[in-house]
């Protein structure tokens, strides 16, 4: 690394903390759709009860419950390691909130330097600048951490560390100067990737085949130039010498043994997470799709704002010609990095058409669009090299000019980048689950009540399900972040009581919030109105089952009542 | 040694960006993160001729989920969180140094 490299990494990383922590620089309360509750209560429940758990507590396994049938009720969802890292900043940063959500936002951002580490090395410092500073503001990648899909995000932005050590081994084995400790590196990188979460791992195992079968291929072109003849000893022995050039032929056979162990020892005692888990249900495949890269936003508004599954959304569209550029300059060149980010390229339009391929919904397509901006960037730093390489066969350049033109380049990139996207990155984190949005503070306070006075398998019930008491889709994830923070199981009341295994020594509890209902309705705004309305239905509600004298909390508009059974 | 400067300069501007937004509990919890994910990675990764650049990156990036993974492990063995993290990274840190030893 030179001096120039450690002074852009120093500043983007200032530049990202300092972005991607503005959801709570302000405002302290945790923020984040059901699946970041669900994230953080993991993770809290081990720091807050120094208990290293096998299986989920209570209050997180009634959630979905037995999800996994193969592994059983209160499985663990996800290998350990988000969850205990949750655990790890908790204890280590001696609070409960802001380590944590100091910390997703770090991981968050890893994939600034994933791609500065893996654009610097192939490209130089100039793309890597450009490259890494379109992910400081990628819209995919701030919101998906904003909803809680850290564990996602965190596996899929690494992965360009992985293709690079890999890379090193591949580059160094048709080099004939195997450096194998790459090739161990590769494992336990994309050995953490599985652990993080599986799509990660399958991105970069995809990527990496590919860039394994295309550097096969550049070195089988002499063996198929110099077959002269049809006859079969010819072919045999165009085939053998094509085998040999297979990159795992030869010495390198014991290591690719080792390493392939090395692998399993790391994945199969967690195997049964992945594979115990239900498919994802899939809709009809639509294999027109193979010939679109993008995905329709029609085939995922229920999952996903028009804006994330956009190209305008994400991309400045002025950069669009540098995309095609990048992807012309490797097609054209094919060295060996070049053909690294074909492999990508390629790998990234499976995993975008993984419900094509394998029927799984194209809403898990949609997950891995966080994949994308990577890569679209780095393939525009590329293009923006490419730029300057064609510029300099045309008219020679000194070395110092090429080298102040890429910056020049890199720097055009940059600008264009923050002038599209950097306000809007900013306006998005800054306002985030503002106010009444997050879990307040009198339903906190209802919360640590709840932790304190009732059982640890208690049941409680919030809001009926339905639209007669819902002011909107929001208040779910309010109702998770109080599961989270009382340690006890808040769910929605569907019209029937659970009926477990686990619930059959449970007390059923009821809590009816106002709070919320109270502050639209008191002052004048567009759900006022709607407010009133629900307010009135629930107060009926809450008086046909309950009488208000029987409340064992009633605070701020807040009450918890004891079901009788 | 100039290397040596520029990274404790580095670490020193970054600690202090973090504290002026999060105080104490961001510098701790930055912290924790270099301490438990990169260090003793870092030390592991040395017998490996690998670029000083290259074992920093690979280092934290392993480190962000075996350490972890690592603790769930002894976790079984010791019904601690906080001991089961402080017994892993020790180990680590001790295999590190034997490893050294070994050249």
């Amino acid at each position: 690394m030179n001096r120039i490299d450690v002074a852009a990494l120093t500043v983007l990383f200032l530049l990202s903390f300092y972005l991607w922590t503005l959801p709570f620089q302000n405002d302290p309360r945790p923020f984040g759709e059901g699946d970041s509750a669900w994230h953080f209560s993991i993770g809290d429940y081990v720091a807050s009860s120094d208990r290293p758990v096998w299986r989920l507590p209570f209050y997180v396994g009634q959630w979905y419950y037995n999800f996994n049938p193969t592994l059983g009720p209160n499985a663990p969802e996800y290998p350990p390691p988000n969850h205990y890292n949750y655990a790890l900043m908790q204890v280590a940063g001696g609070e409960r909130f802001a380590p944590v959500f100091i910390y997703r936002a770090v991981s968050s951002f890893l994939g600034v330097f994933a791609v500065y580490f893996l654009v610097s090395r192939l490209y130089g410092t100039a793309p890597a600048i450009a490259a890494s500073a379109g992910l400081v503001f990628s819209l995919r990648e701030y919101m998906t951490y904003l909803w809680g899909q850290q564990p996602t995000l965190i596996s899929v932005v690494i992965s360009p560390v992985a293709f690079y050590a890999f890379y090193r081994y591949l580059d160094s084995y048709y080099k004939k100067e195997s450096r194998v400790a790459y090739l161990y590196v590769t494992v336990l990188l994309l050995g953490s990737q599985y652990l993080l979460h599986f799509q990660g791992f399958l991105l970069s195992f995809l990527s990496l085949s590919a860039f394994a079968f295309l550097m096969w291929i550049k070195r089988l072109r002499p063996v198929i130039q110099n077959v002269n003849s049809l006859t079969i000893h010819a072919v045999l022995s165009s085939l053998l010498l094509m085998a040999r050039r297979l990159p795992f032929a030869g010495e390198s056979r014991k290591h690719l043994a080792v390493c392939t162990a090395l692998f399993l020892i790391i994945s199969l005692p967690f195997i049964m997470i992945y594979v115990g888990a239900p498919a994802a249900s899939g809709s009809e495949r639509d294999y027109g799709r193979i010939f679109s890269w993008k995905i329709d936003h029609d085939l995922v508004s229920g999952n996903y704002p028009e804006v994330f599954t956009s190209f305008s959304g994400q991309y400045p569209v002025i950069l669009l010609p540098l995309l095609f550029l990048g992807i012309i300059a490797i097609l054209f060149r094919r060295s060996g990095r070049d053909l690294l980010m074909l492999g990508w390229l390629i790998a990234m339009y499976l995993v975008l058409h993984v419900d094509v391929f394998l029927g799984t919904g194209p809403a898990r397509s949609a997950r891995m669009l966080i994949a994308e901006p990577a890569l679209f960037y780095s393939l525009m730093a590329v293009g923006g090299m490419f730029v300057v390489q064609v510029l300099d066969s045309f008219v020679k350049m000194s070395s110092k000019v090429r080298y102040v033109s890429k910056f020049a380049v890199a720097a055009v990139i940059v600008l264009i980048i923050v002038q599209s996207n950097a306000s809007a990155a900013r306006d998005t984190l800054s306002g985030s689950y503002p106010d009444i949005l997050r879990i307040t503070p009198v339903q906190i306070d209802a919360s640590e009540w709840m932790g304190s006075n009732l059982p640890e398998n208690a049941y409680v019930y919030y809001v009926p399900i339905g639209s007669d008491f819902k002011l909107g889709s929001w208040q779910y994830p309010k109702l998770r972040w109080m599961l989270a923070v009382s340690q006890r199981y808040v769910a929605p009341f569907t019209g029937t009581f659970a009926n477990n295994a686990h619930v059959a020594d449970s007390q059923f509890y009821y809590l009816f919030d106002y709070s919320d209902l109270y502050a639209f309705g008191s002052v004048q705004n567009y759900l006022q109105q709607a407010a009133q309305q629900k307010t009135l239905l629930l107060q009926e509600f809450e008086a046909e089952n309950f009488n208000v004298s029987d409340a064992l909390y009633d605070e701020n508009g807040i009450r918890v009542y004891k079901v009788e059974n | 040694m100039s290397g040596k400067i520029t990274a404790i300069g580095v670490l020193a501007v970054v600690f202090a960006g973090v504290a002026l937004l999060f105080g104490f509990t961001g510098v701790r919890t930055l912290a924790a993160m270099i301490v438990f994910f990169f260090f003793p990675f870092y030390l592991l990764l040395g017998r490996l001729n690998l670029e000083t650049g290259e074992r920093i990156f690979f280092a934290f990036f392993i480190g962000i989920a075996l350490f972890s993974t690592l603790v769930f492990y002894a976790g079984r063995l010791i019904p601690s969180y906080t001991v089961s993290t402080v017994a892993v990274f020790l180990g680590l840190i001790l295999i590190a140094l034997l490893i050294r030893r070994l050249k």
